[in-house]
């Protein structure tokens, strides 16, 4: 391992945070930042000081990745192999609801990607949708060619054409990963799944925490009639260019025309002078009205359909939550507080107690809820706009703490529990 | 004219106004609204040289300022709670003032209900008339060289070309993927001229065949739709007896293409079984037993994709198979130049020629000429939208779902 790699570990950082909280923190550093903690620093003649005092120890360097980047594998590393084929499917998100979307491995969210810190991860992306995708590896520390933004860092994956992911896995925490195509669609749409980083020395949280069980939840909102006419056109144009891809003077009209791609700044304006006229000079979106989510999801469900999260008493959990749609929700647990311990990944210089969350797009948050109050509890988006399906309470953004041992505890939950739409 | 124009629409607007104040059988829940759409279409035009005798019938007086075709269409409709969707839509048409149209500047050419499910469409009411409506042509209004572009219908006076397009339909369709549709219905078609010998208002039947291609594919596969049909026409024996028509038309890419489209349109139709002899009046024409073609080449020039400009040459040609040297041809070369979004800048030349036979049904008329030029105004809005179109791209590339 470089010795890059060895003043870097991101679990040894943690490990001397951790021992900084016992030496008597504030709450209130760690809910957005990712690293802070709080002794006090020499004071230094000209340097703007905060109000709250950076720690001695602040390592400025601290988020650097702990492998360099642009490496690539030597013989004999480890490389996780996973193929993903991206597909249009329909999903049900509650009995009677069906949209069409785009699929990781016909699945909607896709397939958990579990791997452990510095080990390598090869993807292979197949699409066989009419449409073009590329992955983004959200929160990775990766070479740029791998990033997944198309006309960014690559040119984007079209029909029945394949392109193959390698990054190493860094930082630990939790991420995610979602197509980057007019990620507006593409990412509401269904492409959209969880990336763990399990940390390769000890746990933090694990250590302090100590669980068996861990859950991720992705939130998540559609819009159904934004996807379906989006998707319509999006649809048209991709069975449109798949059959042009035959006729090679058809192949020639494509070229940049139609997509509205353009290689510089100055052949875009160019073409507008040409009669080229931008999508957002004249909608060719399909749609006039503006995106309003009626689908609220966790893990692709909408209440009363979601996956209760489990637990006994005396137990902790690790709940991931993942901020993979365009609206912020705030997750309040009933009966509990909870343990904020890590955000994008990376675990806080202190777990903060609370009981309502905001998870924001793009963000991730790992809390931990200990098992000390034994019954059935909401646990919801308190935004209550998203407990709702199609408008109608209760939905949307909801599911359940539900204690496997409640019964045992005295608790009648016959006489109270029913499933309700 | 636009005076009468809006009193329309107000009425309309009281109309709907007031059906909300009925009481339905089932109580309604207000917290559901059903999808609204409005659809219009604003067609005017300068025409000059004008005989009043092309497109319109030259019946009533004369304007050079036309603004007929210019609709106004609103829809409600709503998924049901089986997988079905469940729809109403009523508009109005202006009617050319050189129609005698009955007195009345606009035709109420749509007041049906429609239900759908994936496999089969039932409608009922003032609309589309099946046979007439295989194909549109890319003239400049729908009804220009409406003699040949449409199968006629053979109760009409002629005074109003909107009797040929539309009419009270009772019509199912069964479809196969969405792509193969066969309509049957059953029709009264508007009976201006008094010829029907029907006692129950149903006069016409008929069963059409269509294909319709992915609207994906509309500019690239070389057939993107064609079809076929038959209709009996229950025209009374004083007026020659029944007429049936069979039609077939369709549309070919000569070059298909998204940026610079070249197709070519055909209708041909034969009706017989009625025995006029003579043509004395514009009815006379259409139910007597004629065969007409239409073709219409057209070229559609999208760069970027987006359509920014199209002309066309259509021709059409009728001779009559009991009338002794009754005939006539009309062509039309039309442009449209896109100025924005749905708004166009239009223009014409039109002639039409008829031998003496057929000039008799047209009050000695045998020819017209006609140069326009205008603006067109296509526009539509939805709201509260809860309903996806049935053959969207993906239901039909990915399975069809109630969505
Ligand atoms: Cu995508």
């Amino acid at each position: 391992m470089p010795e890059y790699k060895e003043t870097n570990t991101e679990s040894d950082k943690l490990g001397r945070r951790q021992l900084l909280r016992l030496g008597g923190l504030g709450l209130g550093a760690g809910l957005l930042s990712r690293a802070f903690g709080q002794s006090v620093p020499q004071q230094q003649a000209g340097v703007d000081r905060p109000a709250t005092p950076w720690p001695a120890e602040f390592d400025p360097k601290g988020s650097a990745p702990p492998y360099p980047p642009r490496e690539r594998p030597k013989p004999g590393d480890k490389i996780h192999v996973h193929d993903i084929e991206v597909t249009i499917g329909i999903h049900e998100i509650v009995p009677g609801v069906q949209t069409h979307m785009f699929m990781f491995n016909k699945s909607y969210p896709g397939p958990e990607i579990r791997v452990k810190e510095g080990d390598w991860v090869q993807v292979n992306l197949k699409n066989t949708s009419p449409e073009f995708h590329t992955i983004h590896w959200h929160g990775i520390m990766l070479p740029m060619e791998m990033d997944g933004v198309p006309l960014g860092t690559q040119w984007p994956v079209g029909p029945n054409q394949e392109f193959r992911y390698l990054w190493r896995a860094q930082p630990s925490g939790t991420h995610f990963y979602h197509c980057h195509v007019m990620t507006t669609l593409h990412q509401q749409a269904g492409l959209v799944g969880s990336l763990i980083v399990e940390p390769s020395q000890p746990d933090v949280v694990q250590k302090t925490f100590p669980y068996k069980r861990d859950y991720t939840l992705i939130l998540s909102e559609l819009d159904t009639n934004f996807v379906r006419n989006m998707m319509a056109e999006m649809v048209e144009m991709g069975t449109q260019m798949e059959h042009m891809n035959h006729s090679p003077s058809m192949m020639r009209e494509m070229n940049g025309r139609m997509m509205g791609w353009f290689k510089t700044k100055e052949d875009f304006v160019k073409a507008v002078k040409n009669g080229y006229i931008p999508p957002y000079l004249a909608s060719r979106t399909g749609t006039a009205a503006p995106i309003t989510p009626n689908w609220f999801m966790i893990n692709g469900k909408s209440y009363p359909m979601t996956d209760p999260v489990m637990i006994r008493r005396g137990e902790n959990i690790r709940v991931r939550l993942i901020g993979g749609g365009v609206m912020p929700h705030f997750i309040h647990l009933h009966g509990h507080d909870f343990w904020h311990v890590c955000q994008d990944g990376a675990p806080l210089a202190s777990p903060v107690r609370m009981n309502t969350i905001p998870i924001y797009p793009g963000t991730t948050s790992d809390i931990v809820i200990q098992g000390t109050n034994p019954g059935f509890w909401h646990l919801h988006d308190h935004s209550d706009l998203a407990t709702t399906n199609n408008g109608q309470h209760p939905g949307g953004m909801m599911t359940m703490l539900m204690y496997e041992d409640a019964r045992e505890a005295g608790i009648k939950w016959e006489e109270v529990i029913a499933i309700s739409s | 004219m636009k005076r009468t124009f809006n009193t329309i629409l107000i009425a309309m607007a009281a109309t709907l106004a007031g059906a909300q104040t009925q009481q339905s059988p089932v109580k309604e829940e207000t917290a559901f609204q059903p999808q609204i759409e409005i659809a219009g279409s604003g067609v005017a035009t300068l025409d000059i040289g004008r005989e009043g005798l092309f497109g319109g019938r030259g019946l009533g007086s004369r304007s050079q300022i036309n603004f007929s075709d210019s609709s106004l269409s609103f829809g409600a409709a709503q998924r049901l709670y089986g997988k079905g969707i469940g729809s109403f839509t009523i508009g109005g048409l202006t009617t050319d003032e050189s129609n005698t149209g009955r007195g009345k500047q606009v035709f109420l050419h749509q007041a049906f209900l429609d239900f759908q499910d994936l496999r089969y469409e039932a409608y009922l009411g003032r609309t589309n008339t099946p046979s007439a409506q295989l194909l549109t042509f890319p003239t400049l209004r729908e009804d220009d060289l409406v003699d040949y572009t449409t199968v006629a219908n053979p109760f009409s006076d002629g005074g109003n070309a909107e009797e040929h397009r539309y009419s009270n339909v009772a019509a199912v369709a069964i479809n196969s993927n969405l792509k193969h549709f066969v309509n049957v219905h059953a029709e009264h078609q508007i009976d201006s001229a008094g010829v029907s010998d029907s006692d129950s208002g149903l006069n016409s039947y008929g069963v059409t065949y269509q294909y319709l291609g992915n609207p994906a594919l509309t500019s690239i596969e070389r057939f993107p739709s064609y079809g076929l049909g038959f209709e009996h026409r229950a025209v009374k024996d004083s007026a020659g007896g029944a007429s049936n028509v069979v039609y077939a038309g369709g549309v070919i890419n000569l070059r298909p293409s998204v940026t610079n489209r070249l197709d070519l349109r055909i209708l041909a139709q034969s009706s017989f079984g009625n025995d006029t002899s003579a043509l004395a009046t514009l009815n006379d024409t259409y139910r007597a037993d004629h065969q007409a073609v239409a073709v219409s080449l057209r070229n559609l020039y999208s760069p970027f994709g987006r359509p920014s400009s199209q002309w066309s040459l259509t021709a059409g040609y009728r001779t009559y198979s009991k009338v002794t040297d009754a005939n006539s041809y009309g062509v039309a070369l039309s442009f449209v130049k896109s100025l924005g979004q749905g708004f166009d800048l239009v223009s014409q030349v039109g002639y039409e020629r008829r031998s003496d036979a057929m000039a008799a049904a047209f009050g000695g008329h045998r020819d017209a000429a006609v140069f326009q030029i205008g603006l067109v105004f296509n526009f539509g809005s939805t709201f509260n939208q809860s309903v996806g179109p049935r053959r969207s791209p993906t239901n039909l590339l990915h399975k069809y779902i109630p969505n």
